[in-house]
């Protein structure tokens, strides 16, 4: 009964040519860029409407760039914090970022102006909170951020956007750190919230107290680690345990559960504890996409397989060939089929979909998009 | 690569329990793997978590209570398992104290489909409150069963420190059994690690009152 450490190395488990028909959707790599010189991780993203790109560096400083046609131009950098930023979010109007720290502030930041802070978002009187993450809803009017577990309670505060001073809380409904805290897409009265206690909360915070505010609480079984509102109904789960599950968030119904093993063989890999599981969100179709890939390495295998119709598979859809790190953040836009993803070499990559119709791969127009933005990027992380 | 040799392993199990024997308590003791990580940086690293069935019960004092439907609770009765049903739950009539009560008196609660979704509406967030929402339990799977893996099952959770530990057995288990829990809850800790064994640093075992036993 030794225990014995696995040393097989984790590969493709098919040819480069099947892979290479297999994934047939085909994304091109339209703009990539280093953030500092010096490896960073990016682990929070946020993409607005008119693509505008904000990330939150390892020194706590956020950046903002602008996609225009094939390159990323940066817009403005906030800095100087000394508590740790655990999530950036834009909201509705497109020149405003609201962002959350660890030492309880959320702000609200006008990228305009470059480092003015348009509004700061107050706790009640007593000790701040240890904010791990936020958002806006759909209307642009509540923000919502969660905390910590102090002295077992984890709280939800709200604001109104327009004042300070906060419009209450919740903390009965979860036991541990919230994760994820994520309002729907259109409806501006639905919340979702996770948890590393393994539970997901659906509330509608129209009603008066917390207890009726509390429709649904859906049992995950893992820890949350990304909450994505797919469309009206639909929530999709990403788990520390790296599976990815589907909800319906009306009837509490669990539509999809895809666990480690499933992914990994969908991806074309061998070994499933190497697979992770970056996102999922809807695809240009409406069917689901999930996004995964392999740490093994530089971590820069990463695929997309979409949700079956018919069946509990997953299809393969995407190979991100010319991916370099392991992603940790992913935004997609379905109208300009973008694909915006950032992770642990500090690269902001956009992928642009080729429309079908075209088998091969525009070996012509690929290598003059990639050009500029590729020497730029060689420079930058060569050191490492 | 061998990690820990078979001697290394059943070594550290005999000295954990033997401790326990000669120094006996007044309640049963549990027995912990103890993990210490490296090369890892909780704050920017990707957090794992993960939970896994063991072959052996360790907390066998373990209460579980069945919130079912009329099947699920007919079952329950027959297998003298303790159970609630929509009506005895409706009667708490979602009173804050009897909610956190029931919560109290048992360990975990496993709860039929159709009543699952009610649990907000019936109880309020008590159960949440108490870290006790039940899991699911279907028509598919036998309740004996489900319990069972209720039972067996572990939680690895990465929190913001470089250390975690969980229960793998208790100290009336014999050296064979609690050396099958551990080397499960090992190979699959190191599964759950993005580097694997890079990431480990150390490992030890304890009963709950004796002395920490090097494993790794």
């Amino acid at each position: 009964m030794e225990i014995i450490e696995n040393t097989e190395i984790d590969k493709d488990t098919v040819s480069s040519k099947e892979l290479e028909s297999l994934f047939s959707k085909k994304y091109n790599l339209l703009a990539e860029t280093a953030v500092t010189l010096k490896k960073t991780y990016i682990n929070k993203l946020s993409v607005s409407k008119s693509m505008n790109i904000a990330v939150r560096l390892l020194d706590n400083s956020i950046e903002v760039y602008r996609l225009d046609k094939s390159s990323l131009s940066k817009v403005c950098r906030l800095s100087g914090h000394q508590q740790s930023l655990t999530e950036v979010v834009f909201s509705t109007k497109e020149d405003h970022l609201l962002y959350s720290s660890g030492d309880g502030g959320v702000k609200l930041w006008d990228t305009r102006t470059s480092g003015l802070c348009v509004q700061e978002y107050k706790d009640e009187e007593r000790q701040p909170h240890s904010y791990t993450c936020m958002d806006v809803s759909c209307s642009g009017r509540v923000i919502c951020a969660g905390t910590e577990t102090e002295q077992n309670d984890a709280y939800l505060v709200f604001w109104d956007q327009r004042k300070a001073e906060p419009l209450g809380g919740y903390w009965n409904s979860h036991t541990e750190d919230i994760t994820q805290v994520k309002f729907h897409t259109d409806k501006s009265e639905t919340l979702a919230s996770g948890s590393l206690d393994g539970i997901i909360n659906i509330y509608n915070i129209e009603e008066g107290t917390e207890d009726d505010a509390l429709q649904y609480t859906l049992n995950v079984d893992h820890a949350v680690e990304k909450l994505t509102w797919l469309d009206h109904c639909r929530l999709s789960c990403a788990t520390q345990y790296n599976d990815l599950q589907i909800w319906d968030t009306t009837t509490a119904d669990k539509l999809k559960h895809y666990d480690r093993e499933k992914i990994c063989r969908s991806i074309k890999r061998s070994r499933a504890d190497e697979c992770h599981v970056a996102d999922a969100y809807l695809g240009a179709d409406g069917r689901p996409v999930v996004l995964a890939g392999s740490v093994a390495g530089d971590g820069g295998v990463l695929r997309s397989v979409r949700v079956s119709t018919k069946s509990n598979k997953l299809e393969p859809l995407t190979n991100f060939a010319h991916n370099k790190q392991l992603v940790r953040c992913a935004a997609y836009d379905k109208q300009r089929d973008i694909l915006v993803t950032t992770g642990e070499s500090g690269l902001i990559d956009v992928w642009g979909g080729v429309t079908d119709g075209s088998d091969e791969p525009d070996e012509e127009a690929v290598p003059k998009k990639l050009h500029k933005s590729l020497r730029l990027s060689d420079k930058r992380h060569k050191p490492y | 690569m061998s990690k820990v040799s078979r001697d290394t392993l059943y070594e550290c199990v005999n000295a954990v329990l033997e401790q326990s024997k000669e120094k006996k308590r007044n309640f049963l003791e549990t027995v912990e793997l103890q993990i210490g990580l490296k090369n890892y940086d909780p704050q920017k690293d990707k957090r794992f978590s993960g939970t896994v069935k063991l072959k052996y019960i360790p907390r066998p004092k373990m209460q579980v209570c069945v919130l079912g439907d009329q099947q699920h609770c007919d079952e329950a009765k027959s297998l003298t398992v303790p159970c609630m049903d929509a009506e005895a739950l409706k009667k708490l009539n979602k009173n804050k104290k009897l909610v956190k009560k029931l919560a109290k008196k048992y360990d975990a609660f496993l709860a039929s489909e159709s009543l699952i979704k009610q649990i907000p509406r019936l109880l309020g967030p008590g159960l949440n409150k108490a870290g006790k929402f039940p899991g699911l339990l279907s028509h598919q799977e036998s309740m004996t069963q489900k319990i069972d893996e209720v039972k067996a099952t572990i939680k690895f959770q990465m929190k913001k420190v470089l250390c975690l530990s969980v229960a793998v057995g208790h100290v009336d288990m014999t050296p064979d059994e609690l050396a099958q829990n551990v080397h499960l809850s090992i190979n699959f800790l190191v599964s759950l690690l993005k580097k694997h064994w890079q990431n480990v640093r150390s490992l030890h075992m304890k009963s709950t009152m004796g002395a920490p036993q090097r494993l790794y």
